[in-house]
């Protein structure tokens, strides 16, 4: 019996997929769902955690070797810049601590509900409903207090919420009246990994141009749509990075990594395979993530009806198609800029841009930019936008606490607001250890 | 009862304003009285569900370059979070091509 015990207290519930297992169930029963929910929820929950979990496993597996052999060959350390690989890096770093991921979830979105109903002495306006980002903050944050605090997991959960609930009240409060401008009152604010920065572009995007040189007065060339298709644009961009990343290891370096294969065959399903295993992680947050969202948007209408709903960023997009595409090159320019000036810097760290950020923060600050200065500020603000989140990326994994990760965030919020908590974090821990 | 309208969500990855345009339109076409099934998917894997659909909605700024069969109903959305509107567009749809679902 008392073995039993043993194993269920120590060893089978501490299990991440069996902890977030029992936290769904939970809220399937409280909201009194059918039986048949109850148990296929659970289960489907369960089952994207695990998609999740072995999607962001292989796609480090997939680069780590490429970045070893090339730090082997150079001395420089690659890191992939995408909030994809951040999930994976953070998961790795937390181990069987990834479960307690769902409690800062769960508890950051009580305290964003707190400050947004008590919105009158507190002045916050937006609640984060975004299921599919919100998981990833809460395991990063969580991953950064416990290896900068260096405390115990229950108190690093309730720091780690507490954090994230205040940044996610005040962020997409702060993001709200630009968005509110660009929707033509759309009645709602972004809850995604940069609503500090649509804050700080719509600041200063007026500065750069005049918003009557409208981006969607423009033709461009329709073979741009190709980088919609997340399928085709994971894998393209990178065959374009990764790719450029082996230049120095040359073909006999390829041709080492490539084992059996040939060296172009394995610079070729380089690309596939990520793209694959993107795939593979998108499914498991559509399973896991679309009833949280749907759970969060029910208790914000039911509690506080009258919040700004934040959610997803490529809510953006619709409301000016061109420039989001603008964006998505013009971010590009800044990141690739920026990665030659690391290049010629001798930075012992290197970042290679993913999707992510090129098409979900270059895509929303260009219809910002676009909104307040026209064409020539998404230029401006889209390259500065690289620019301040490839050198901001570097900082942060300098802190990531976890150099065999496989990449960091890339987002502005997470090159910007949360390297200084991170710095901060830092100093605490310092301080009393 | 008749079966339910089959109405797909696209966007970019399929799990962020998909999955909260599909939330908010199911509930308004509720309102509508229209009996709906809903799912929601990427555009880099809206293929496997398109023979399923009877009406796609997708964001606007995802169309361009994507080709439709003929007889396919597409819904363009731009707010995302306005359920009402968009079902008001699907009910126009179903009054025309599916009129048995209404209640």
């Amino acid at each position: 019996m008392n073995e039993v015990f043993r194993f269920l207290m120590d060893d089978f519930l501490t299990k991440p997929v069996i902890l977030i297992g029992l936290l769904v169930c939970l809220g399937y029963i409280l909201q009194k769902e059918h039986i048949t929910k109850i148990i296929s929820g659970t289960i489907c929950a369960m089952v994207g955690l695990q998609l999740i979990i072995f999607g962001g496993n292989q796609f480090s597996n997939v680069f780590k070797p490429i970045a070893t052999a090339v730090s082997d060959a150079t001395g420089i350390s690659g890191y992939i810049m995408d909030s994809y690989a951040m999930r994976a890096t953070t998961q790795q770093a937390l181990g069987d601590n990834l479960g307690y991921m769902g409690y800062v979830f769960l508890l950051a979105f009580a305290v964003n509900l707190i400050l947004v109903y008590f919105g009158k002495y507190t002045r916050a306006r937006g609640l984060f409903l975004t299921g599919n980002i919100g998981t990833a903050q809460a395991q990063a944050v969580l991953w950064l207090v416990l290896s900068n605090l260096m405390i115990r997991t229950m108190p690093a959960v309730i720091i780690s919420s507490v954090l994230l609930g205040v940044f996610w009240a005040y962020s997409t409060t702060l993001a709200a009246p630009v968005v509110e401008e660009v929707t033509g009152g759309g009645g709602f604010t972004i809850g995604h990994h940069q609503q500090i920065g649509i804050w700080f572009f719509g600041k200063i995007a007026h500065l750069f141009g005049k918003k009557e040189q409208d981006a969607e007065n423009l033709k461009l060339p329709g073979v741009l749509a190709v980088f919609n298709n997340n399928v085709a644009s994971v894998c393209i961009i990178m065959w374009v990075f990764v790719g450029a990343f082996m230049i120095p290891l040359g073909v006999e370096g390829i041709k080492e990594l490539a084992g059996n294969d040939n060296w172009f065959e394995y610079i070729f399903m380089v690309g596939i395979n990520f793209s694959v295993y993107m795939t593979v992680l998108l499914t498991g947050v559509r399973m896991m993530c679309t009833e949280l969202t749907a759970a969060f948007r029910g208790i914000q209408e039911r509690i506080v009806p009258d919040a700004l709903p934040a959610i997803d960023v490529a809510a953006l997009l619709p409301f000016s198609p061109n420039a989001a595409t603008l964006g998505f090159i013009f971010c590009t320019l800044g990141t690739v800029l920026s990665i030659f000036v690391l290049l010629i810097a001798g930075s012992p760290i290197l970042v290679l841009p993913g999707a992510t950020p090129l098409l979900f923060s270059g895509g929303p600050i260009g219809v910002v930019a676009n909104k307040k200065g026209g064409i020539r500020s998404v230029i401006l603000c889209c390259t500065l936008l690289g620019i301040i989140q490839t050198f901001g990326t570097v900082w942060a994994i300098t802190m990531m606490q976890y150099p065999e990760g496989a990449g960091w965030s890339g987002m502005f919020d997470w090159a910007t607001v949360w390297p200084v908590i991170t710095k901060l974090l830092n100093w605490i821990g310092q301080i009393f250890h | 009862m008749s079966t339910p309208l089959h109405v797909l969500f696209v966007c970019g990855y399929g799990v962020g304003t998909s999955a909260m345009a599909a939330i908010n339109v199911q509930k308004a076409l509720k309102a509508e009285r229209i009996s709906a099934e809903v799912q929601h998917t990427s555009l880099g894997n809206m293929g496997s569900l398109k023979d399923w659909a009877d009406v796609i909605c997708i964001a606007v700024n995802l169309q361009q370059g994507v080709r439709f069969e003929p007889g396919k109903h597409i819904v363009t959305m731009i707010n995302i979070l306005d359920g009402p509107g968009i079902a008001g567009q699907i009910g126009k749809i179903v009054d025309e091509y599916y009129p048995g679902i209404r209640e």
